[in-house]
């Protein structure tokens, strides 16, 4: 069989009237129909497509034998959140990208049977809170995945670990940016209880370099530091009527939505404003988020690239979900300004056309200014072009090295420049993806484990 | 005892409610000028509010109700613990030494004036402050003020308490009668706003305490962002205390509206 299992979902022209998840999932069945699909390759080239070397060969074998108990296991083995990355990994680029059946007819859903493993292993309540030994003590900063999978794996080699979060809500990203209808806050949720459960310590609202530093950690008795602060920091193109009332970071427009849930306003009372259309500016998943959140709140919604389609770093399902749902697409696009009414809302924004000129460094062609206008009527606009890391970490703990981009500076053992304190995830990447800050979370948490063994301290 | 427990809770003469917080991590890291994210229930908005007092392990804040958020807030009750309260956050107050100061507070703006007070008397300032309220109801913290500053002169708008007019109206007369080398000034929006035009045409620093609308509070978001300078600043981090010559208070006072037809939707 070419072709793979498809995944029910919700019909495009009722999910745009509510937040529920659109991709549905496989049943056993198609789980074990999809599953068969697959070679069972020795050299496994779909391994290597995973940033965190998932178990891919072993783990959709026990699906195809049903044994899903033990799929969820192997899953696990390498990836604390198989059932987010089922969901929101960007597939195409990295396992199912490699795999030989992609050669002659499409790949397989290896995301897809990843979902299914992880939620049947969640439903099945698996994880089992199994500690060893009593060991140091350790404090992880950062809720996102890469702080979640850092404690984890820590508390489960049996240290006392304390995670300390910004928000009022651990997650990271996975709460505050990406929306329910693609990865349900109840995911994340069963996530944040099970470290939980392993004993992990969490503190929501509190921000490190804030309401306690490197100092008051050594006072407390901490022997090493995990650094997992994202890259948070909303990147604005400054231009004229950014300024604008209805004018948000995608940052700003997502966290209203989804960790206020300002779309269930007014029960929440957190609000958020779109009017009757929306300008999202940008090309990849943020954007992605952003516009399709923008059109349920019951907006038409507009989104400017200033690439091609092709250059699109967003997931193709997501591009392909937000078509099917009504977005409209500007490509070689740019906005040059926005324009306000007298109380301050945007009231139309005007784009140049772009036309593509010579690859850039990333091998990208660049888009070049064509000098051509033209205006676009809106009521608001969401810029999605980006993120920066926050610099209080590194302000605060000034021997900390940094790049002129602002990531933390990491040796391959994720130490960073200052002896005890390790960091990954985005803090060291800049915005990358989920599963990348996975990988680094646990790959730290082995390092510190080494680290604390050899009678080290901060 | 609970993280964020209500140690202590007084309704003042204005309808606003002074609160003392078990929150001995923020105590230990305050300073005159930072502020707090405070969340009443699970779900409830992230409502900023400046730190009045930061002592062994408890800060204290004053809450005026305005809107759903802060009506909600004033509801807890001694014993009870609010969600969430994240903080010390934002810059310390601009500190001088041997200076004379003007500060300029309107209604409960008075609240934060006090730390930033008590502050620069500890430094050797010699201190005046203008305290501007509706009507006498308004004059909060009266003797605490008094004990501490070098001079104090009340106003009101109807004249039924201290003296008739507004703060710019005695800021003018004081500019008058003082060498002031300094300018402080937190209240409303509008009144910061006038208070920077006049320290401006007499060529004085000031500081203005803005209050954008905030969310994340932690530079995340942008939601509180600023013309400044013609550049755009975070007044979450870079602030709140920033140089009011440099804000464009329009922009920031067409800002602070955004959300005005959803919050007058939910007022209690
Ligand atoms: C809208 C959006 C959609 C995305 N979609 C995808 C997708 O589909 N697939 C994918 O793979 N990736 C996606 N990404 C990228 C992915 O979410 C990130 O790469 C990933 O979350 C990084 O994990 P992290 O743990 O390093 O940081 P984060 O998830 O950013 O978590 C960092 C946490 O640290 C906290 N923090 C920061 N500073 C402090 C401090 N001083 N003290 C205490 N806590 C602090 C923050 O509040 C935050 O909770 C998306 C990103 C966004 C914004
Ligand atoms: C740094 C800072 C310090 C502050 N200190 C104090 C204080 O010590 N005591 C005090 O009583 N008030 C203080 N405020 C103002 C207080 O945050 C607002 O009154 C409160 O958020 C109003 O919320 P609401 O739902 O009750 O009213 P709403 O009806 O929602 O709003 C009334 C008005 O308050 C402003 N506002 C609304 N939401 C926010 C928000 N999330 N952040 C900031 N402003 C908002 C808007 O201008 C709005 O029009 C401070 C604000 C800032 C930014
Ligand atoms: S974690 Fe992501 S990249 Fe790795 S196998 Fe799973 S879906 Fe593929
Ligand atoms: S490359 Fe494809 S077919 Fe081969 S083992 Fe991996 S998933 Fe199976
Ligand atoms: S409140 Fe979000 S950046 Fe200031």
């Amino acid at each position: 069989m070419k072709t793979r299992m498809k995944m029910r979902e919700q019909a495009a022209n009722e999910r745009i009237k509510n937040f529920n998840e659109v991709a549905l999932g496989y049943n056993e069945e198609e789980a074990v129909e999809e599953a068969a699909r697959c070679l069972q390759c020795k050299t496994a080239p779909c391994k290597h497509g995973c940033p965190a070397q998932v178990l891919i060969p072993e783990f959709i074998l026990k699906i195809k034998e049903k044994d899903f108990a033990k799929a969820y296991e192997i899953l696990k083995e390498k990836n604390n959140l198989p059932a987010v990355c089922g969901r929101v990994c960007p597939q195409e680029t990295q396992c199912e990208e490699k795999c030989v059946l992609g050669k002659k007819g499409e790949p397989i859903a290896i995301g897809r049977l990843e979902r299914f493993a992880a939620d049947y292993g969640i439903k099945n309540k698996l994880d089992k809170a199994e500690k060893t030994g009593n060991g140091k003590k350790v404090a992880v900063v950062g809720g996102g995945p890469a702080g979640i999978t850092c404690a984890a794996d820590l508390a489960k080699l049996g240290h006392e670990v304390h995670l300390f979060e910004a928000l009022h809500k651990p997650g990271g990203v996975m709460i505050y940016g990406i929306p329910e209808f693609r990865l349900p806050k109840s995911i994340v949720g069963y996530e944040i209880d099970s470290i939980e459960k392993l004993g992990v310590k969490i503190y929501p609202n509190a921000l490190f370099g804030k309401d306690r530093n490197l100092k008051d950690l050594k006072e407390q008795g901490f022997d090493a530091l995990f650094i997992g602060s994202g890259a948070g920091l909303p990147r604005y193109m400054n231009l004229e009527g950014e300024e604008l009332n209805s004018c948000y970071s995608a940052n700003e427009f997502l966290t209203r939505i989804n960790l206020l849930k300002a779309y269930e306003f007014p029960r929440f009372k957190t609000p958020v404003y779109t009017g009757k259309k929306t300008i999202v500016v940008g090309g990849g998943n943020v954007a992605m988020d952003a516009a399709r959140c923008a059109k349920r709140l019951g907006a038409e919604v507009a989104v400017i690239y200033r690439r091609t389609e092709k250059e699109m770093p967003a997931r193709v399902e997501e591009v392909h979900h937000a078509k099917e749902e009504g977005i409209e697409f500007n490509f070689l696009c740019n906005p040059v300004k926005y324009i306000g009414d007298e109380n301050g809302y945007v009231k139309k924004a005007v784009i140049e056309k772009m036309k593509l000129g010579e690859p850039d460094k990333s091998g990208r062609r660049r888009p070049v200014a064509t000098g051509e206008f033209f205006e676009i009527e809106a009521d608001s606009v969401v810029v999605a072009i980006g993120n920066k890391p926050n610099p209080l970490i590194p302000q605060s703990i000034s021997e900390l090295k940094t790049t002129d981009w602002g990531t933390i500076e990491v040796g391959e053992d994720f130490m960073t420049s200052v002896e005890g304190i390790f960091a990954g995830g985005d803090i060291t990447t800049g915005a990358a993806t989920v599963i990348e800050a996975i990988g680094a979370g646990k790959q730290a948490a082995s390092s510190i484990d080494e680290f604390l063994k050899n009678g080290k301290s901060l | 005892m609970k993280r964020n427990e209500i140690l202590e809770k007084k309704l003042l003469t204005d309808g606003s409610v002074y609160f003392k917080l078990h929150a001995p991590e923020i105590a230990k890291n305050a300073f005159a000028g930072n502020f707090l994210i405070v969340i009443t229930h699970e779900g409830s908005e992230r409502i900023p509010l400046t730190i009045m007092e930061y002592q062994d392990d408890w800060v204290s804040i004053v809450v005026k109700p305005v809107g759903f958020s802060t009506q909600e807030m004033v509801k807890l009750e001694e014993g009870e613990a609010f969600h969430g309260v994240l903080g010390p956050l934002g810059q310390k107050m601009h500190i001088v030494e041997n200076q004379t100061v003007l500060m300029v507070a309107g209604g409960v703006g008075i609240a934060p004036v006090i730390p930033q007070l008590e502050e620069l008397k500890k430094h050797n300032n010699h201190v005046i402050v203008i305290h501007g309220g509706r009507e006498k109801d308004a004059i909060l913290f009266e003797k605490r003020v008094n004990d501490v500053a070098d001079e104090y002169i009340i106003c009101t708008d109807d004249g039924s308490y201290g003296e008739m007019g507004l703060v710019t109206d005695i800021m003018e007369k004081e500019l008058a009668e003082h060498d002031i080398d300094l300018v402080i000034t937190i209240g409303p929006l509008i009144m910061m706003k006038y208070v920077s035009l006049l320290s401006k045409k007499h060529n004085i620093k000031t500081m203005a305490s803005l209050n954008s609308i905030m969310l994340d509070g932690t530079g995340m978001c942008g939601s509180c962002r600023v013309e400044y300078d013609g550049e755009v600043k975070f007044a979450c981090v870079d602030g709140p205390d920033m140089d009011a010559h440099k804000i464009d208070f329009d922009v920031l006072i067409k800002r602070n509206s955004r959300f005005k037809e959803q919050e007058d939707s939910v007022r209690l």
